[in-house]
């Protein structure tokens, strides 16, 4: 038996700022043993910090203090080894930030890598970046496998991924398209070949994201990405939860005129108070959004004028993707609202039948379960409803690195 | 009839003096606001209109105006009421409105009687869908600014439409053309229409939003303008120079490269500069198959519009693919041949001519 078959069980970490995701995933048979989530490390809040965690059925909450995310893993890992061991980490990192164009096995050289993507994501690297830091040092025996969000779009072409910017300032700062959501794309992108009984290098696909925080679309040509509507950041792109989207870069400095000049007073507006929270002025979820439009009064102007910028802008990313590959294998929708919200598939999708997308209204209503096909009978492409499960791409990439 | 053109830009301005038929003189006057007082560009602009050592007076006066926010959906007529609500927009466009309120209020006073027309570039735009029109931000958080989406190209692109809605009528077509207007001029851009009606623009609330142009760098992440913020301490005028003036052609192949000159060149880096500008077209182009559903045509106007020769068969050939309904048109490119001068000449004339009707109907006062 080969190593890649060998069970193994690999412990995935998905690092936020405050929080701790993780779970125990059985490879090769790809079974979830356990989960949960360390919520606030670090300072006191007003609430204690806590371990929520889920095996065989039952959740249960530990608390405990966790000064950093080095201590959360520590307690994570006592809980884990209660009744599972652990074969492998996987840690998934947003940015690898030009510096790493492949997933990576853990070791000094890659922390000393790890640590210089830190000025390039500065809100999401730097706990993940400790995190590996104090597995490595805790548990050396553990192999560890970084997983980059960012690498599956390092096949983007120069035309695709290039700014017209000057030299100099694109050389200096590292400008270019990164995209974002990498894991996510490429592990439904696998999904979907695998539906269609068509190679993965052989398929053109529309992968849209859409989750309930941010979203973005990714074209695929021959399996790999070859755009994303992310960029040199996650801000840009479709509208999402708080962030803007594409806007006119004349426009933030004219913004940031008014605001004196204050570009920290413009990074919080776009990223945390724009989207669908500041269009609408009551919720970042579109899905409250659907709920309440139409029965607000007042409101409803402002509700309708956010549904409706939120699915033309997606529209039009769609078709700006279907010009790039073409009449598709595939379109698929992914992630909380891309699963959840008929509404939202069926607005994006009507009137595509150019590109050869045409979408069944019921099976679009009445999806029973995932991964679903609710393309029409004369649709051209499949139009695939398929659940994304960013942690078990990276179970099985740091299976494939460290194996 | 003769009808003076006056096309103002931030610094210069060009003229053109136009019968129907001819151009009779044209220049350029530099640094046109350095002498606003008594009259001075349009001083400079007067002593230029001869012929033949004859002097011309012309019977109108047209100016291209480049905003007229919501307010203008069509030319005016300088009036005081226009010239009121040009001055509430002013602060909307500080850089083109003062110095146009200034030109025509001159040209009144030195052509008394003669009607002045203001021609806005936004009228086209005013009635795309509000979904486009619209950001994705706080309508409160922008310190009392009206912001939404104008285009910047509109009498371009509605003149390109316009014509091939006439061609549509003359070959006996019923339907209304689905048509991308791609106006090749420094600052490009590709806008949607159905017939005439505005659907998407890749123009933003600015002419800096969509296609990279000359020196413009087109559509970008906003969070690399926070980033140059942070790490250069830059505050937003230098940016701004940096992404109006420094960026788009000239950042990626240096000083001097027009958009025409990459389409003409067989120099490896022009090529590749082709492709990036070939990619952003087919983006545009893409979104605006799905904003109206199909495509018939895909035209060309602007200074560059010979460009679209190397363009239009590159997209009608990327865009092959699209499925078309049974009888509709077979997609195809034309490169739209009128000028902005002699646009603008057609415009001032019928919206002279309508003034001079209005005006001859009006009964006479008691």
């Amino acid at each position: 038996m080969g190593m890649k078959n060998k069970e193994m069980n690999v412990l995935v970490f998905n690092c936020g700022s405050s929080s701790l995701k993780y779970r125990l995933i059985k490879m090769p048979d790809e079974i979830e043993l356990a989960g949960g989530e360390a919520q606030r490390i670090g300072p006191q809040t007003s609430e204690p910090a806590r371990i929520i965690h889920r095996e065989q059925g039952r959740e249960e909450t530990i608390y405990v203090e966790m000064k950093d995310h080095g201590a959360a893993f520590e307690q994570i890992l006592k809980i884990m080894e209660k009744n599972n061991k652990v074969d492998i980490i996987g840690h998934r990192v947003v940015h690898g930030a030009g510096i790493f164009n492949n997933h990576v096995v853990i070791n000094k050289d890659a922390i000393n890598n790890l640590k210089r993507t830190e000025n390039m994501a500065p809100l999401h690297n730097p706990p993940a970046v400790r995190l590996i830091e104090a597995c490595h040092r805790l548990y050396p025996e553990i192999p560890q496998a970084a997983v980059f969000d960012t690498v599956f779009h390092s096949t983007i072409p120069w035309h695709a991924k290039t700014y017209a910017l000057p030299g100099w300032i694109k050389r200096k700062f590292g400008i270019r398209k990164y995209g974002f959501h990498g894991t996510s794309h490429k592990y439904v992108a696998g999904e979907a070949a695998k539906y269609i009984k068509k190679p993965l290098d052989k398929l053109n696909a529309i992968s849209c994201h859409l989750g309930s925080g941010g979203a973005s679309l990714c074209a695929i040509i021959n399996g790999k990405s070859a755009d994303n509507t992310m960029g040199y950041s996650p801000l840009p792109g479709l509208v999402m939860s708080t962030r803007s989207g594409d806007i006119d870069p004349a426009l933030v400095l004219q913004m940031a005129i008014a605001s004196d000049g204050n570009f920290i007073e413009m990074e919080k507006l776009l990223n945390k108070e724009s989207g669908v929270l500041g269009m609408s002025g009551i919720s970042p979820d579109i899905r409250d959004i659907f709920k309440t439009a139409g029965k607000s009064g007042i409101r409803d102007e402002r509700l309708a004028l956010t549904l409706q910028v939120y699915l033309w802008r997606l529209k039009k990313a769609m078709g700006s993707y279907l010009a790039v590959t073409g009449v598709p294998d595939a379109v698929i929708f992914t992630d909380t609202i891309g699963e959840t919200v008929p509404e939202v598939r069926q607005e994006s999708c009507a009137g595509m039948e150019a590109f050869g997308i045409k979408i069944d209204l019921e099976k679009n209503r009445n999806l029973k379960q995932l991964p679903a096909d609710i393309s029409a009978p004369d649709s051209e492409a499949y139009v695939l409803v398929i659940a994304t499960n960013e942690e078990l791409e990276i179970a099985r990439t740091s299976m494939e690195l460290v194996a | 009839m003769k009808i003076l053109i006056i096309d103002p830009g931030k610094q210069s301005l060009n003229y053109y003096l136009r019968s129907e038929e001819d151009l009779i003189t044209c220049g350029r006057i530099g640094n046109y606001r350095d002498n606003e007082e008594n009259c001075g560009a349009m001083n400079e602009i007067n002593s230029r209109l001869t012929y033949e050592d004859e002097k011309i007076y012309p019977e109108a006066i047209a100016i291209r105006v480049p905003f007229g926010g919501n307010i203008f959906k069509e030319p005016a007529i300088l009036s005081g009421s226009v010239l009121n609500k040009m001055k509430i927009l002013a602060p909307a466009s500080p850089l083109h409105l003062p110095a146009i309120i200034m030109l025509a209020q001159d040209a009144g006073t030195m052509f008394p009687g003669v009607p002045v027309v203001f021609i806005f570039e936004t009228a086209f735009f005013t009635g795309l869908p509000a979904r486009e029109r619209n950001y994705a931000i706080d309508p409160n958080a922008m310190h009392g600014m009206e912001i939404q989406r104008l285009g910047f190209h509109g009498i371009l692109h509605e003149a390109a439409c316009k014509q091939i809605n006439a061609l549509v009528r003359r070959q006996g077509g019923h339907s209304v053309p689905k048509i991308i207007s791609i106006c090749l001029e420094p600052r490009p851009e590709a806008a949607a229409a159905k017939g005439i009606m505005p659907i998407m623009t890749t123009g933003g609330a600015t002419p800096l939003e969509g296609l990279f142009g000359d020196t413009s760098c087109g559509e970008i992440d906003p969070g690399i303008l926070i980033k140059l913020a942070q790490e250069l301490k830059w505050g937003p005028e230098q940016i701004n120079k940096v992404l109006t003036e420094e960026s788009g052609i000239e950042g990626l192949l240096g000083s001097g490269v027009k958009l025409a000159d990459i389409f003409s060149s067989k120099r490896k880096d022009y090529k590749l500069v082709c492709e990036l500008f070939l990619y952003k077209m087919l983006l545009a182009c893409g979104a605006a198959v799905a904003a109206m559903g199909t495509l018939d045509y895909i035209v060309f106007s602007g200074r560059y519009k010979d460009a679209g020769k190397k363009i239009g068969p590159w997209l009608v050939k990327k865009m092959g693919f699209l499925r078309k309904a049974t009888g509709e048109t077979q997609l195809t490119y034309m490169i739209f041949g009128k000028q902005l001068d002699e646009v603008m000449f057609e415009t001032a004339a019928a919206k002279v001519k309508e003034y001079n009707n209005e005006f001859a109907l009006t009964p006479a006062k008691n």
